[in-house]
């Protein structure tokens, strides 16, 4: 019986201290999407999510058979969501550009294809180079900074509406603490690889930066995955339609959440955040139409019924009725089939999204984005999170 | 005369025979007595069996066994032989002890739980007992009563570490983060143990302090790379920091060093899901949820991981689940609303979409007034400052 208290004792003491050593924080809030992983087989294809040992052709290859499509899309607003800073065009029509904010003065100067960014609070001053150049300005641009051998997200950037510089959305717009936060934000590797995953195409493969591979902008593999198989059946003479992914083969609701809300966020990813990011998540559309009386896995609701994604986004309004009378009536037309959603009874002359899909302006964006959650608006009403 | 002989000579050969039983049953379980000193487990199983096929009801002999059991990390095996001694001698304490560490052990915490609080019953300066009834309490979620219990025996113990820091974790469970900061600053600050920096680098977690909590771990698993939980946590802190990579290691080392830590494997399965690893997130995910049955975290990584296995119905059922646990969780109800519509469910999905509804009303009230209505924001946000 003495062993046996003895090797009670052995093991209390053993369990006493597993006991202690028990982990007990809990899952904190992811920071990644939660949107579905690419399958195996390669049939399936999700931007930003590119597996490793992935090899691009390039939009140059593409262009042999599709130039014209090329042409237009490596033009449009998703086409340029990066650029190179030898080719940037807004620091080049902007070779100077200054900000002034307490003690605080920036500087973006343009030198040859080389653009300096500089601060100083008066006394010292620190210059770091533009390493790389997201969004082509339609409503404004933001900067990569090299500094130390880091990569910064300006604090500054440049707005079309006033053709200058303002703070960065997301940056306090308060004076900095020191020369370095003036400079920017450091940019942890995992935030490097989103930022260059989704404004840049084969930049990031697998879990790696591959900078000297990048393509700049939303190019055509970014969406269809990788083009050689597709490449080489053409030039073979083959069959090669299904050699690619077609983004098109999707259905409604994995096109917006997953697909195209891997970089324009999900509803999954928003409904994740604290405070669902405010009135921020304004700019996420996937996350505005999930929320929108009519979203469904219908195609008529996909992302692509509206929006060509080989071409910028059209900004007149009235073009975009037809899509919603794909699915809505026409005041006095006969109930159809396929249309059974009601008639607008408020103001049929007016264009459908002008009143539904209001313009919603962020403070400090200098910008107004269409609200993609389609609703009944009301004038003073909050803004519906 | 003759049958009084023949009844006495029996009985005697029949005392022999017993008194032979118990020596031999003596023999037998003091064998085992001595292998299990020098750990030969196995050898002192069969000891033990041996002298418990001779006399059955020995609860000395179930009761060591039931240790060896345990030890060998069999704690069903250990479970039915403290049950059995403690059917025949119920107010064994020490067996109870050990019954609940091995419910404890397989993560039954409530059975675990009802063992330790009978023994704080009848003993209640049992401070082992008392701790462990404390850490049941907080493992099934009943905080506040295990914060009692602990700060019991902290009182008893102050200079107990263990103790201090099972206390502290309770208290960051039930977001006392003020309450616990104090008691690991006064505890732990001047230690520099590996336990020290864990539950250091812990707190500073908890409290989104990610740059010391990184420095804290780092070095809690520089001086003790086997410690159970600290190559999580910083893999987690690698995580929140942005260094996707390392805190893969991370989760990849924890795995290794305590194959029963909850958050390396779902955290793990996680990374791999979003990487495309599809086969082996499922693997870790399940074993997640092998050791946290109904964790509702776990539950919807896995739910999404085989819905990009295009199996909707298995997905579905997975975050139904989820939705039962959480019902407030938004991101399994947009999930779930979206499977509804593939599904063909419309019903369901437009139930799924009213419910998300109601969530984002009840979010928009706790919204800030400012956030609500851009107008009424700080003006000076819209003064552009120009050149």
């Amino acid at each position: 019986m003495k062993l046996c208290c003895k090797q009670k004792k052995v093991a209390l003491f053993a369990a006493f201290t597993l006991c202690a050593m028990i982990g007990v924080v809990n899952l904190a809030a992811p920071k990644r999407p939660h949107t579905a992983a690419p399958r195996s087989d390669g049939k399936f294809w999700r931007p930003a999510r590119v597996p490793a040992g992935t090899e691009f052709v390039g939009h140059q290859e593409c262009a042999t058979c599709h130039v014209n499509l090329v042409r237009v899309q490596q033009q449009s607003a998703m086409g340029r969501a990066l650029e190179r800073v030898a080719e940037t065009r807004i620091l080049s029509a902007h070779p100077r550009l200054q900000f002034r904010f307490g003690k605080y003065s920036w500087e973006i100067v343009r030198q040859g294809d080389q653009s300096l960014y500089s601060v100083t609070d008066g006394q010292e001053t620190i210059t770091a180079r533009v390493a790389y150049v997201f969004g082509q300005g339609k409503s404004g641009q933001t900067y990569v900074l090299e500094y130390r051998g880091n990569f910064y997200e300006s604090r500054l950037s440049f707005y079309n509406e006033i053709q200058g510089l303002d703070f960065t959305l997301g940056h306090p717009r308060t004076e900095p603490n020191s020369l370095v936060s003036a400079l920017g934000k450091l940019m942890p590797r995992d935030e490097t690889l989103q930022c260059f995953s989704c404004h840049a195409t084969g930049a990031v493969i697998g879990t790696e930066l591959h900078l000297d591979r990048l393509i700049p902008g939303v190019s055509c593999e970014a969406c269809h995955g990788p083009g050689g198989d597709h490449v080489a059946a053409g030039k073979a003479g083959l069959p090669n339609k299904d050699k690619i992914f077609n983004p098109a083969w999707l259905n409604a609701d994995d096109m917006a959440q997953e697909f195209c809300g891997a970089c324009h966020r999900s509803a999954g990813e928003i409904f994740a955040r604290p405070n669902l990011d405010g009135i921020n998540n304004v700019r996420f559309q996937p996350y505005r139409i999930f929320s929108s009386k009519c979203y469904s896995d219908d195609r008529r609701i996909s992302c692509t019924a509206c929006h060509n994604p080989h071409e910028s986004v059209k900004t007149d309004v009235s073009y975009y009725d037809a899509k919603c009378l794909a699915c809505h009536q026409a005041r006095g037309e006969s109930l159809k089939a396929d249309r059974h959603a009601p008639a607008c009874r408020a103001n049929e002359k007016q264009s459908c999204a002008a009143c539904h899909m209001p313009k919603i302006e962020l403070p400090g964006a200098h910008f107004k984005f269409t609200d993609h959650r389609i609703r009944i608006a009301r004038a003073g009403e909050p803004y519906p999170l | 005369m003759f049958a009084s002989l023949l009844l006495t000579l029996a009985l005697t050969s029949a005392l022999a025979q017993d008194r032979e039983t118990v020596r031999q049953s003596e023999q037998h379980f003091a064998r085992g007595v001595e292998l299990q000193q020098k750990g030969d487990l196995q050898g002192a199983r069969a000891a033990y069996e041996a002298a418990l096929r001779l006399i059955p009801r020995r609860v000395d002999a179930l009761s060591n066994l039931g240790v060896v059991f345990a030890r060998l990390g069999q704690y069903e095996q250990a479970i039915k032989r403290y049950k059995e001694a403690l059917a025949i001698d119920p107010a064994e304490h020490s067996i109870r002890l050990n019954l609940g560490i091995a419910y404890y052990q397989i993560d039954r915490y409530a059975e675990a739980q009802g063992e330790f609080e009978q023994v704080v019953k009848l003993q209640p300066d049992n401070l082992q007992a008392r701790f462990l009834f404390g850490m049941c309490l907080f493992e099934t979620g009943q905080l506040k009563e295990a914060i009692a219990e602990l700060e019991k025996v902290y009182q008893a113990r102050p200079d107990d570490v263990s103790v201090a820091y099972a206390l502290a974790n309770a208290y960051l469970q039930d977001e006392q983060l003020d309450r616990g900061q104090v008691l690991v600053e006064k505890v732990f600050r001047e230690l520099d143990s590996a336990e020290a920096h864990l539950i250091l680098g812990t707190f500073s977690l908890a409290r989104k302090e990610l740059q010391p909590a990184v420095e804290h771990l780092r070095q809690a698993v520089q001086l003790n790379p086997q410690l159970p939980t600290a190559h999580s946590q910083l893999g987690i802190a690698y995580l929140l920091t942005g260094n996707r990579e390392l805190a893969i290691e991370e989760f990849k080392k924890e795995i290794e060093v305590n194959p029963r830590d909850f958050n390396a494997h779902a955290r793990l399965g996680w990374l791999y899901r979003e990487d495309g690893k599809l086969l082996e997130a499922e693997a870790l995910l399940k074993r997640a949820l092998e050791l946290r049955p109904n964790d509702p975290g776990a539950l919807f990584q896995l739910a999404q991981l085989v819905q990009a296995q295009g199996e909707l119905e298995a997905a579905a059922g997975l975050l139904e689940q989820v939705v039962k646990l959480l019902p407030e969780y938004s991101p399994a109800h947009v999930l779930l609303a979206r499977l509804y519509f593939k599904l063909k469910r419309v019903d369901d999905a437009r139930r799924e979409q009213a419910i998300i509804e109601r969530l984002l009303a009840e979010q928009q009230k706790k919204q800030p007034a400012a956030e609500k209505n851009p107008l009424l924001r700080d003006p000076s946000e819209r003064v552009i400052q120009k050149p």
